[in-house]
């Protein structure tokens, strides 16, 4: 019998502000956190930029860390803080971290580039690469912590905060762990912006997940972790238990390089085994959070997905997709739709899925909120389907 | 509880281009290392590493494919087809399967031309296929859809990250969630990352590396692929095995004064009390911080004899990880060690007793162990597979 799991904790930081509240205050608002891009130049393209750190570093880590570290830094200390990380209840060897990353340190790995390309290698700054690897970032992560138990990096592209979520709870349903720290981030970057844009999945307009006239995804940035805990070692402390990990499932299309297969196959088949996992039916279900891109192939295949998936309950659950404010945060974004999902239940909000005017066809039948308003709710889904068909979807249960 | 075995190995390293030739050249104590002929090292004090021979592979697959394949993805798809075809699967046999990759680097390669494009031309001259064939996922990509594997997943660190992703296959067999898991890694080597490490100064200016020797002077760095089909033992009928896995452990040491004892601790939780340990494949890689794995052998193991790979192929992270796996676990099979390539005596602060000739053996259980980046350890134990009963098809790489 897998050992229940405990969510204690949760970090944030995204466009829509740093911390879980800020980033509440905003989904109950219907904010967005689009508009331009200054941290580099994207030629009139807009994105979902992080504008301002909370002031938490010391003088050496302001210099020193990343643009990447301090977003997770950042997500870190909110969710450590929150579940009480420090107490000295749990063994740093039976403690953990998942991160899940798409780009990893990219921005100083354009930096890096830069410097090789143009002044030779003997001019380019070794902290730089090392900078780059998500390596280092899961090193400062795990140095903050203080952890010695297993420590991993998952890139399975836009899934891959999910995907780091699901295994950490593994880790603790196998008992290999008893408290877990899981998620993802990502930084906004030139590289990103360019290989989307070169795709041609870029939108020159606004990110409208599931409308008619949608034009592309819009990059965002962020970090959002969660502390996981074994339910009786949680129970135990009387930690403040903010909600339950109840299933999770992840799959792949293994049809094309980047795009998923057009019949939702496979991300059909993530939803089903998530809902199995989680002992749960559709009927049970009170709110989607989908992983919404707004490009034309994902939000066809995803709509077909859920309906094959939910049946006849497709039309009753809301569902709404959060890039229209926080953007396409790729690594990051499977955690931070999760907490994003988790403290809506908790304060009993739907989250609105900014933009839409006319659903498209293939989502005529899907209940898509269009406004922010309160909804008592208490499981909801979290979908993530990424870059070539990598899908992963987490079962979130709202604690009493 | 099923018990994970090693049914098919894949590899593709400096050395050679499958398996069986690796083994042959290993144990004839050759050397993969050269003059690096894939970029230019003039002004670098390091000018070797271990290049695989990239053409020879190219050539089995069309150019078409290959051309938004980065040569890492491109090893990962061959190691793995050997597996697969090694344990006497097609890869529509799989059943309920799962991928598993590790690499550390990642297309550079591919990242470096996608660059190059941007600065030189903005945006426009972004490249699709650099962009697509150099994602991290990449290589699992192009492998999950050549072999229409349900679920994959990309793990990126080095050597101590390949155990860990050995350690979670083998959890997922043990728990039922899946029958075979495909795990493997792939490294590339390119001149970004080769540039990095000479100015860290982690590189040898000599053409080869020692692992735990005397005057070791830094590590060459090499590429290629390794993987392992893991499953079920149950499922082998009568396929052959090398090994099974019987323990594992892994974690991180936090400081220097405390790494010998937390890296033994690792070591010792992988062991099996039941059978005692015979050999150990290291991860000395000529470097200084091989004194600290020596000393924590020591402590667990300390007669034991020791071998180490990397003097043969060079470093290449996750997948010389991997490939002290495939090395103990073909040591196991064919009861032989092979030699510590590139060392000849053994330094003042590495305790250990390494094999420098090949040796024939006779052993039940073997440790690896690995001491990756920033403080990540991880140690595995392989046992011989027990077939009483079975009637074995004598398909292996002998």
């Amino acid at each position: 019998m897998p050992s229940e799991v405990a969510i204690t904790g949760l970090g944030i930081i995204s466009a829509l502000g740093t911390g879980c509240q800020a980033n509440l205050t905003a989904l109950q608002a219907g904010s967005s956190g689009i508009g331009a891009i200054t941290l580099f130049d994207a030629q009139g393209l807009c994105g979902a930029q992080v504008r301002t750190f909370p002031p938490l570093f010391s003088k050496r880590q302001e210099h020193r860390f990343s643009r990447a570290s301090k977003l997770l830094f950042s997500a870190l200390h909110e969710a450590c803080a929150q579940s009480g990380w420090s107490l000295a209840e749990y063994q740093a060897t039976r403690s953990g971290v998942v991160l899940g990353t798409t780009l990893g340190g990219m921005p100083a790995g354009t930096a890096f580039y830069r410097q090789f390309l143009e002044r030779g290698w003997r001019r380019a700054h070794p902290v730089l690469s090392t900078d780059y690897l998500p390596q280092a970032q899961l090193a400062m992560a795990v140095r903050s912590c203080n952890c010695q138990g297993p420590a991993l990096i998952v890139s399975d592209a836009c899934a891959s905060g999910a995907v780091a979520l699901g295994m950490a709870a593994e880790y603790i349903q196998a008992g290999l762990a008893d408290r877990m720290l899981a998620g993802g981030y990502d930084p906004l970057c030139w590289y990103a912006l360019a290989g989307f844009h070169c795709l041609g999945v870029y939108s020159p307009t606004t990110c409208r997940p599931f409308d008619q006239e949608r034009d592309g995804l819009m990059l965002g940035e962020g970090a959002a972790l969660m502390v996981l805990e074994k339910a009786t070692l949680a129970h135990a402390r009387q930690a403040n238990i903010l909600g339950w990990w109840r299933g999770y499932a992840a799959t792949a299309d293994a049809y094309h390089i980047t795009r998923p297969d057009p019949s939702g196959a496979g991300a059909c088949r993530a939803i089903t085994q998530a809902l199995k996992a989680a002992e749960c039916t559709a009927a049970q279900i009170d709110y989607i959070n989908a992983h919404g891109t707004a490009t034309r192939h994902n939000d066809v295949m995803e709509a077909r997905a859920i309906e094959r998936a939910l049946g006849p309950q497709v039309g009753r659950i809301p569902i709404s997709s959060s890039k229209s404010m926080v953007g396409h945060t790729l690594g990051a974004a499977g955690a931070l739709e999760a907490v994003l999902t988790l403290l809506a239940l908790r304060a009993g909000v739907l989250p609105p899925n900014l933009g839409l005017q006319q659903p498209d066809t293939a989502a005529q039948q899907l209940n898509i909120v269009r406004e922010p308003h309160t909804y008592q709710g208490r499981l909801a889904l979290s979908l993530s389907f990424g870059f070539g068909g990598q899908n992963a979807v987490i079962v979130l249960e709202r604690a009493p | 509880m099923a018990t994970p075995c090693i049914s098919g190995i894949g590899v593709v390293c400096a050395l050679a281009n499958d398996a069986k030739t690796y083994w042959q050249r290993l144990v004839a104590g050759e050397t993969g290392l050269g003059v690096i002929t894939r970029f230019s090292t003039h002004d670098c004090s390091c000018r070797w590493a271990g290049e695989v021979k990239y053409k020879e592979l190219s050539e089995l697959y069309d150019s078409r494919e290959t051309r938004r394949m980065a040569p890492l993805s491109v090893y990962a798809m061959r190691a793995a087809q050997q597996a697969l075809a090694d344990a006497g699967l097609l890869a529509e046999q799989l059943g309920s399967a799962a991928l598993l990759m590790v690499t550390t680097h990642g297309a550079a390669g591919f990242g470096r031309d996608f660059h190059d494009g941007i600065f030189s031309s903005g945006l426009q001259a972004a490249s699709p296929i650099c962009f697509a064939g150099g994602g991290l996922h990449a290589p699992a990509g192009h492998l999950s859809l050549a072999l229409q594997i349900p679920a994959s997943h990309t793990f990126i660190g080095g050597a101590d990250t390949a155990l860990n992703a050995v350690i979670w296959a083998a959890h997922q067999i043990q728990q039922g969630r899946w029958q075979r898991v495909l795990v493997g890694a792939t490294e590339e080597l390119e001149q970004v990352p080769f540039s990095a490490y000479q100015r860290l100064r982690y590189l040898a200016s000599e053409p080869c590396c020692r692992p735990f020797g005397g005057q070791r002077r830094g590590t060459l760095l090499g590429e290629g692929a390794a993987f392992l089909l893991l499953e079920a033992q149950q499922l082998l009928g009568k396929r052959h095995a090398y090994a099974t896995i019987e323990g594992t452990a892994a974690g991180r040491t936090t400081n220097r004064s405390q790494a010998v004892e937390q890296f033994a601790q690792i070591m010792q939780q992988a062991l099996q009390p039941a059978a005692p340990c015979e050999l150990i494949m290291a991860s000395a890689a000529g470097r200084q911080a091989d004194a600290l794995e020596a000393q924590a052998l020591q402590r667990v193991l300390p007669q034991v004899p020791v071998s180490a790979i990397r003097g043969a192929l060079g470093e290449c992270f996750a997948t010389t990880g991997m490939l002290q796996v495939i090395t103990l676990a073909l040591c196991l099979q064919q009861q032989c060690i092979p030699p510590t390539v590139g060392t000849k005596n053994v330094a003042g602060d590495c305790p250990v007793h390494l094999v420098l000739q090949a040796q024939s053996w006779q052993g039940h259980q073997g440790l690896v162990s690995v001491l990756g980046w920033e403080g990540g350890a991880a140690a595995l134990s392989l046992g011989q597979v027990d077939r009483s009963g079975c009637q074995e098809d004598q398909t292996s790489i002998s």
